[in-house]
């Protein structure tokens, strides 16, 4: 009886890998080049509402992230590359990102867009949320358990329209703070180099001129 | 009535000896630091302080990396070793990922002194209704909503910033390499200082079980880096050498001795004076500098084969005057010449040893006092209780002996204008030789110590993936008040740019006291009634009136200040980067690995109150100074015992013996070279015993002349024993003992042939 349990239990492994990776698969884009609208809501412990904020993006895995937050607040984020990354306030002015920004974005947030696998399977516990809610995604390592508790992602597909998904992000981090990010109106993009990545996203974002010419430069932010 | 003074120091010293080892046993501690070998003195004591201070805290803590192939596998055995490591009560451990935190909480209680420069710029330029503004904008933003303290306890979130822009050396900028390459860092505290090699050894083998258990636990891999291990290594080395050396030496002499004289008697004496004067050379040790140095051990063990020299001369002379049945007239004359010789003999030896004492290199010092005393105490015990075993008659196998002297006599002595000829020729050319050619010199003491390659490999790993700051090179301020000590500090900031961003001082961990002062004013403008507090409530549409435990909060932290020692306190990690010593603070800048050193120390150049300072620097400049010194003083060596020839024979012939010692260094050293070791330090201060050994023989056989066969006899012995001790020096693994070793088992060679072959039968050389 106990060696079959243990034959069952070492046949199922395999299949425990390859079941977190075809739940990964459900929550990936199925593009590396896409743009959107997103509404935010944050709970925050503490403040007895949630805070909204809605905006635009648009993402390249060639190019990177344009983060733009319309209201409450117009601001955007410019994500470049691993180190290089820029907050542009209403005014139009940008600076440096902050490290925690910088490394939450990094950590997580691209590399959700940009379907990377590999390291969701490996830095994070991945299983299915009951009642098809989606995919529950919970760190492993006591370093990011610091600081986050755990992600909730759901992709769905629209009623309304035949291909339309939506993918809803629930972030739960460790001061109990909750942000939920829905992330719809999804346009995939044929982009083959990085050149067709730029001009993608002057056409998007075609003022301010800097927000593109920075994200294809990003010394040009330190000149 | 000299005898008689002589017995009683002997008994007295010895009854001192044993009553206070006797009483504190645990006195005699091996010590195993590597500073012994940094000659480099400062001027200012507080900077010796400052820097003592320092260094002891780096030499207290080591740097463990745990690399897996997956995360869980790390986590597991990083918590593994967590906890075993946990169960050796001299150890402390700090998580990186947990300094943050500990950071935090130490600053919590005074977060209302703390500004980043930012914040300060906002305070004085911005409304109270746009910091409001832009507080309540901050909520609303995807990565800054990730918050070290909850909303509330930091509603606006300045205290948080503040944390966060000071913890850069944390894990923060590490983590995206951290995601990728699977791996931890601990850094581990000792406790106290473990005092003591088989404490130490004690502890790194139990380090090193943690280690190897998780390792094969977990298929992990474990790297471990810090100034504790290198010390240990090091000693392990030395403590091998120690026993090659003892039980070469010793089994050497037990076998001479037996062969010789096929008596247990002769044997006990030459043992008694070994074990007495090594037991007294560690004694004073202990006494005059707390501890024996496991190094002074492995140049002390040569010693044995000085040591024995005494009893051997000694019974020599007495196996002559027993064959040869003397009237008493002519004994007392023979005893009076041997007394003679024996004392010229040690002082010789003395001279040689104790010019050692002379150099600033605190190792050299310890030799110099343990072999001095060592060599003393055993010369006295052969005086004081020769006599006692020389009332037996000793006899003594000599045709081996004979023999041997012989063939070196036919090789060498045959012709001995020739012999000093062709001896005086070589010796020129090869001093010439040392001049003219480029004699590769070190002076680097890393190159001192064999280091075994898996350590030198693990510091250069854990160096790439862990945050450690450059070993022995940082920047000194000082200055008599906190305030000139930020300022000269801010200044350095200024001037390095964005080199900045490579140091760490307590500017990036805590603002100055009037500093702290100056930010809790500043923030009147956060709690103040209708301040930007309140008004950020009121934005939110909250009660503005929440805004009244905050203010009532800041009011009561008016007086609040943190200074250096009491983070520290919180948290053990930071490195001592202040110290004050004499109403005088001093405060270090480390600098993290891959600083460009040369513009960090040109940018330092023109400020006052800072120096840089480049221990490896200032130790290699210090001891190629050593070396210069220590030819000086070897000079000087021989103008002295120029003098004392000339005093004790009144002939200026008799200072040519020197001339013996002089080819013999100078064959010794072209030798080495030859072979392609660069000359260090060691090498010159061997040249000291080459001197004092050779004087000895020299004295030996110019003294015992009339009686030439026997003496060779006993210069041979002694020889034979002096080149066991030393020759197994020469085969060390370290560098250092190997070249003291090396040169004077070369030298000392030189010497014996020359004492047996030019001081035949004529009285004078």
């Amino acid at each position: 009886m106990l060696r079959s349990a243990v034959l069952l239990w070492m046949l199922s492994l395999p299949f425990i890998s390859q079941a977190e990776s075809t739940q990964l698969a459900q929550i990936f884009p199925t593009s590396c080049h896409f743009s959107g609208t997103f509404t935010q809501n944050k709970h925050i412990e503490g403040i007895s509402f949630p805070l909204q904020s809605e905006g635009d993006f648009y993402f390249s895995c060639n190019f990177g992230l344009v983060w733009n937050t319309i209201t409450p607040f117009p601001e955007a984020l410019l994500y470049a590359n691993a180190r290089m990354n820029y907050r542009v306030d209403e005014q139009g002015k940008i600076e440096e990102m902050p490290s925690t920004t910088r490394y939450v974005m990094s950590q997580f947030f691209l590399r959700l867009l940009k379907g990377d696998a590999e390291y969701f399977e490996n830095e994070f516990s991945v299983s299915a949320l009951q009642e098809n809610q989606g995919t529950l995604l919970v760190p492993k390592s006591d370093f990011m358990k610091r600081g986050l508790k755990h992600i909730k992602v759901n992709k769905r597909l629209l009623s309304d329209s035949a291909n339309s998904v939506q993918l809803d992000i629930e972030i739960s981090d460790a001061t109990n703070q909750v942000t939920h990010i829905v992330i719809s109106d999804i346009l995939e993009y044929e982009i083959e180099d990085r050149q067709a990545a730029v001009e993608q996203c002057l056409e998007l974002y075609p003022r301010p001129l800097q927000w593109c010419r920075l994200m294809r430069s990003p010394g040009y932010y330190n000149r | 009535m000299v005898t008689t003074l002589m017995r009683l120091f002997f008994v007295a010293a010895i009854l001192l000896m044993i009553v206070i080892i006797a009483a504190h046993p645990e006195r005699i501690q091996i010590d195993t630091s590597l500073q012994d070998l940094n000659p480099e003195s400062e001027a200012d004591q507080g900077v010796t302080v400052a820097k003592d201070t320092l260094l002891k805290d780096i030499s207290q803590r080591f740097i463990v990396v745990i690399k897996a192939e997956d995360e869980k596998t790390l986590a597991q055995a990083t918590s593994a070793l967590k906890k075993d490591y946990s169960a050796i009560p001299e150890l402390s451990l700090i998580m990186a990922d947990t300094q943050a935190q500990d950071y935090l909480q130490a600053l919590a209680p005074y977060k209302y002194a703390l500004l980043t420069s930012q914040q300060k710029e906002r305070l004085l330029n911005k409304s109270a209704e746009e910091l409001a503004r832009q507080a309540q904008q901050k909520l609303y933003q995807i990565g800054n909503g990730v918050r070290l303290v909850p909303f509330e306890e930091d509603p606006l979130g300045w205290y948080s910033d503040f944390v966060l822009q000071h913890v850069q050396d944390f894990s923060i900028n590490d983590d995206s390499q951290h995601a990728q390459l699977k791996f931890n860092t601990i850094t581990v505290l000792i406790n106290t200082p473990v005092e003591g090699l088989a404490a130490q050894e004690n502890l790194y083998e139990r380090i090193n079980e943690v280690k190897r258990s998780v390792e094969s636990a977990y298929s992990v891999t474990i790297l471990q880096s810090g100034m504790f291990f290198f010390a240990v290594d090091s000693a392990q080395s030395a403590k091998g050498d120690i026993q090659l050396i003892a039980i070469g030496s010793v089994l050497g002499i037990l076998v001479l001795m037996l062969l010789v004289f096929r008596s247990l008697l002769p044997l006990t004496l030459s043992i008694t004076s070994i074990v007495i004067g090594v037991s007294f050379g560690i004694f004073v040790n202990t006494m005059v500098f707390g501890g024996i140095h496991i190094f002074t051990i492995v140049f002390g063990a040569s010693l044995i084969g000085i040591v024995v020299d005494y009893s051997l001369h000694y019974f020599y002379h007495f196996l002559v005057n027993d064959k040869q049945h003397l009237s008493q007239p002519t004994r007392d004359k023979s005893k009076s010449t041997l007394h003679r010789a024996m004392f010229l003999s040690m002082l010789t030896s003395l001279i040689g040893y104790g010019a050692l004492a002379l150099s600033d290199l605190v190792l050299l010092q310890k030799v110099a006092l343990f072999s001095c005393s060592g060599l003393l105490l055993a010369w006295m015990s052969v005086m004081v209780l020769g006599p006692f075993i020389a009332k037996r008659p000793i006899t003594a196998r000599q045709t081996l002996l004979m023999s041997v002297v012989a063939g070196v006599r036919r090789l060498f002595a045959t012709k001995q204008i020739g012999f000093v000829a062709v001896g005086l020729g070589i010796s020129i050319a090869a001093t010439v030789w040392l001049y003219t050619t480029d004699v590769d010199i070190n002076d680097d003491p890393r190159r001192f110590f064999m280091v075994s390659e898996q350590l030198l490999n693990n510091e250069q790993e854990v160096a790439a993936l862990a945050q450690v700051y450059e070993p022995g090179r940082y920047f000194i301020v000082h200055g008599k008040a906190e305030a000139d000590v930020y300022s000269t500090l801010k200044r350095f900031y200024q001037s390095v740019g964005e080199s900045r961003q490579y140091l760490t001082s307590v500017l990036d961990w805590l603002p100055s006291s009037e500093e702290q002062i100056a930010n809790h004013k500043l923030q009147e403008k956060l709690y103040q009634e209708d301040g930007v507090l309140a008004r950020f409530y009121e934005r939110l549409g909250m009660d503005p009136r929440m805004a009244e435990a905050p203010r009532n909060a800041w009011l009561a932290a008016r007086e609040k200040r943190l200074n250096f020692d009491n983070l520290r306190q919180s948290l053990p990690a930071l490195p001592p980067l202040w110290v004050e010593y004499n109403n005088t603070i001093y405060s270090f800048v480390l600098l993290k690995k891959g600083s460009d050193l040369n513009t960090l120390s040109q940018a330092s150049e023109g400020l006052d109150n800072i120096e840089y300072s480049n221990a490896l620097g200032s130790a290699i400049e210090a001891l190629a100074d050593q070396r210069e010194k220590g030819l000086h003083m070897l000079l000087l060596a021989y103008v002295l015992l120029a003098v004392m020839l000339l005093v004790t024979y009144r002939k200026t012939s008799a200072v040519a013996l020197l001339l013996i010692p002089i080819c013999a260094s100078a064959l010794a050293i072209a030798a080495l070279v030859a072979l392609q070791q660069p000359i260090t330090i060691f090498h010159i201060m061997a040249l000291f015993l080459v001197l004092g050994l050779g004087m000895d023989y020299l004295i030996f056989a110019r003294e015992m002349v009339e009686k030439a066969d026997v003496t060779q006899q006993a210069i041979l012995l002694s020889a034979m024993t002096s080149l066991l001790s030393f020759g197994l020096l020469a085969f060390s693994d370290m560098p250092a003992i190997s070249a003291f070793g090396s040169t004077i088992l070369i030298g000392n060679s030189i010497n014996f042939v020359a004492a047996i072959s030019l001081f035949n039968h004529t009285k004078d050389a």
